[in-house]
């Protein structure tokens, strides 16, 4: 054991590096059968000794993999190094174990994501519960942070290796138990090669599904080019940042600081903008602004300077918080010059040849439930910790080419766009979403995919609390007969019909059963079925779903628990497949008396 | 699930710390024999359409062919989508214990949408 091997004083905290450093030395190599931990999360700490830990771990991983550089450690954070650590103190084969914080699995810039690929290709990880849903319970009171545990094995991973990727969800009643639900056989079988080359798949598989990688495989396909790439490609860059594009203004702040060439004051001058009409925090009610209602810029001062050609209209304005209801980001058109805040990112195509055009198109595109799919499942910040889409979360967002658009495409959006401005409604931007759907060649059943994700994994309270609902007799009965409609093609190679009802359980239960058989089942329970106890197990499993073929009376039984996040038409999509491959002899009827 | 019911899940946390049991259980007679029969068709479909290539074309040009030709099916075939994720052409890969080279080389490898394993 490894114990107080800092030199903490009881009063500061210590800046030694404690186990981490030359205190623990080859004495420790190779004499644990198990290295378990919960290290410090700490990041940016400043360390005076810092390089000694990236000397060490990049000595560690060079005796396990072939590396062109060490690994990076970024933002100096405190906890992965211990993971190297442990591969060093732990006998070949022994198992690791850490609480750690969930940027490993999905942060994607500074680094993180190369660090990710390296640990993963030298540790044998075998499991991950990732706790990111569950900060802020009492499963880990007082973490506010997200974390994550990591099982491992002190090995390279073999070929095929892979490991169970379990998110426990958000779930009050149990949460507030200070209990969670680790449900390995309902939990995503990832490859540790898969981690290792596609950084954004956790992320993908923690807020989507596996239908959501799918849909998301279809999309990088293509091979379009982001928003950020079509966007310096027509209008340029300067210092490295993509012209006409940016934050809005600050407003003068304590932290304003006052210029060596300057007038003497904190902050700039805003005189440039004064009397130009200025998009108020509350104005995002009309898809297209009309300058002529808004208030004139009237601060004397801001923060720092933005450049005037950014308010040149036409304008795309994006709101960075999406609002909650909303399940969308929020964007304004102006075609005229328009002042706004740093709550919004603008988008100036004044110097596009057809720049009314261009924005009304990123317009429908970007406030498509598509976009915010696309931010949920690749960011590494929205969705985990924050509920702000970066721009360059919005600039990642790829964009079929506007020159691509067929005239009756062209038309098609116009004629959306009049409708949403004369209407901002969820109807009309039903249809958007669908023409948006339909640019980047994915399908209708992709787009019940992204609108399922949204509505049950989006990080706002809504969600959640619409995750957890029981689910209604409608979303019940749409479940069964989408899972009905999934499987008819292979009952129909038998020979078969089959039919999925709901059924009613004889005790109050935190389930539901549903019961696939042929077309003549009976919504009745058997009598001669056991399910409360079968259930009582199943709890005390902390599973979330039971398959029972049940040859007796020709059928499948299946439970799963009564939240609305298990009952949409993905999951019986999901819940489809699982049985077309587990269950053959079933549904080939070869099973069934 | 009550609070009276919270305690640990042994038999989850081994799970996780087994992670993945190697070899993969083998494909069921029934899956491998529909996925003959798609690439089967797939064949015969190129057949009429690629004739041609397929009497003359080099081994990986045939392959890209036919990896184009089973994904389309995908999009057709709802009993295909229900089995199968996509399909890609394989490369030489170490067997799961390192004890051979799979000849998988440049032959299409189908990447099923459930690794099989039992519950």
């Amino acid at each position: 054991m490894l114990h107080n091997v800092g030199d903490d004083n009881g009063s500061l905290p210590s800046l030694s590096l404690g186990s981490l450093g030359s205190r623990v030395g080859e004495t420790h190599s190779g004499q644990y059968d198990l290295v378990i931990g919960n290290p410090p999360w700490a990041s940016g700490t400043g360390l005076p000794d810092w390089s000694q830990v990236v000397e060490r771990v990049a000595g560690i991983a060079r005796t396990r993999i072939r590396l062109e550089t060490a690994p990076k450690l970024p933002n100096e954070v405190l906890d992965l190094p211990f993971v190297w650590r442990a591969m060093e103190w732990a006998r070949p084969g022994g198992q690791i174990a850490f609480a750690l914080h969930a940027r490993l699995l999905f942060q994607q810039g500074e680094g993180m994501s190369e660090e990710r690929s390296t640990l993963f290709s030298a540790l044998n990880v075998t499991g991950v519960v990732n706790g990111a849903e569950i900060r802020h319970t009492k499963v880990w009171p007082q973490i506010s942070a997200p974390f994550c545990l990591l099982f491992a094995r002190n090995e390279l991973p073999p070929p095929g290796a892979g490991f169970r990727f379990v998110s426990p969800r958000l779930e009050d009643s149990l949460n507030s138990a200070g209990g969670l639900r680790v449900d390995a056989n309902n939990a995503e079988m990832i490859s540790s090669g898969q981690v290792i080359q596609r950084p954004e798949i956790l992320k993908i598989l923690f807020r989507g599904s596996p239908l959501d990688l799918e849909v998301y495989d279809r999309l990088m396909s293509r091979r379009l080019k982001t928003l950020d790439e079509l966007w310096r490609e027509r209008f340029g860059e300067n210092r490295g940042r993509p012209r006409f594009a940016g934050n809005g203004y600050q407003k003068l702040r304590k932290s304003s600081r006052i210029r060596k060439r300057g007038d003497g004051q904190p902050g700039v001058s805003a005189s440039y903008l004064g009397g130009l009409p200025e998009l108020p925090p509350d104005a995002m009610r009309s898809l297209l602004v009309d300058v002529s209602q808004l208030p004139a810029f009237s601060l004397p001062r801001i923060h720092d300077p933005r450049p005037r050609e950014l308010f040149h209209g036409p304008l795309l304005v994006v709101q960075k918080s999406p609002p909650a209801l909303a399940g969308r980001i929020r964007v304004r058109v102006a075609d005229d010059d328009l002042v706004f805040n740093e709550t919004y990112y603008g988008y100036s195509a004044n110097r596009h040849p057809d720049g009314k055009l261009f924005v009304r198109y990123l317009a429908m595109l970007l406030g498509s439930k598509f976009a915010l799919w696309h931010a949920l499942i690749t960011s590494g910040e929205f969705g985990f910790e924050r509920e702000v889409v970066e721009k360059f979360i919005i600039d990642s967002i790829p964009i079929p080419p506007l020159e691509d658009l067929k005239s009756s495409d062209r038309e098609e959006m116009d004629r959306l766009f009049e409708a949403v401005v004369r209407e901002d409604t969820e109807t009309a931007w039903a249809s958007v979403d669908a023409w948006v759907i339909s640019q980047y060649g994915l399908r209708e059943r992709d787009l019940q995919v992204i609108a399922d994700t949204l509505n049950f994994n989006l990080p706002f309270a809504d969600n959640r609390n619409a995750a957890q609902a029981i689910p209604t007799h409608q979303e019940i009965a749409d479940f069964c007969s989408a899972l009905s409609l999934e499987l008819r093609p292979w009952t129909q190679r038998a020979g078969k019909e089959i039919d999925v009802l709901p059924v009613i359980l004889p005790v109050v239960s935190p389930w539901e059963l549903v019961r696939v058989g042929n077309t003549h089942t009976s919504s009745k329970l058997a009598t001669n079925q056991g399910w409360p106890e079968i259930l009582r197990v199943a709890d005390r499993l902390a599973a979330t779903e039971i398959t029972h073929p049940d040859p007796a009376t020709g059928s499948l039984w299946l439970a799963r628990l009564n939240q609305a996040r298990y009952w949409s038409r993905s999951q019986a999509r999901l819940v489809a497949r699982r049985i077309a491959w587990e269950h053959t002899e079933f549904l080939s009827g070869l099973a069934v008396k | 699930m009550n609070s009276g019911r919270v305690h640990p899940r042994e038999d989850q946390v081994a799970e996780l710390t087994r992670g993945q049991s190697l070899p993969l259980a083998p494909l069921r007679e029934t899956h491998l024999i529909f996925i003959a029969e798609i690439l089967r068709r797939a064949w015969n479909d190129l057949l009429v359409d690629r004739h041609s290539i397929l009497l003359s074309g080099g081994e990986s040009e045939v392959n890209a062919l036919v990896e184009t030709r089973l994904n389309a099916l995908l999009e057709e075939d709802k009993l295909w989508s229900l089995l199968v994720r996509d399909v890609a052409r394989g490369k030489e890969t170490i067997s799961y214990d390192g004890s051979h080279l799979e000849n998988g080389l440049t032959c299409p490898s189908i990447l099923p949408i459930e690794a099989p394993h039992s519950r």
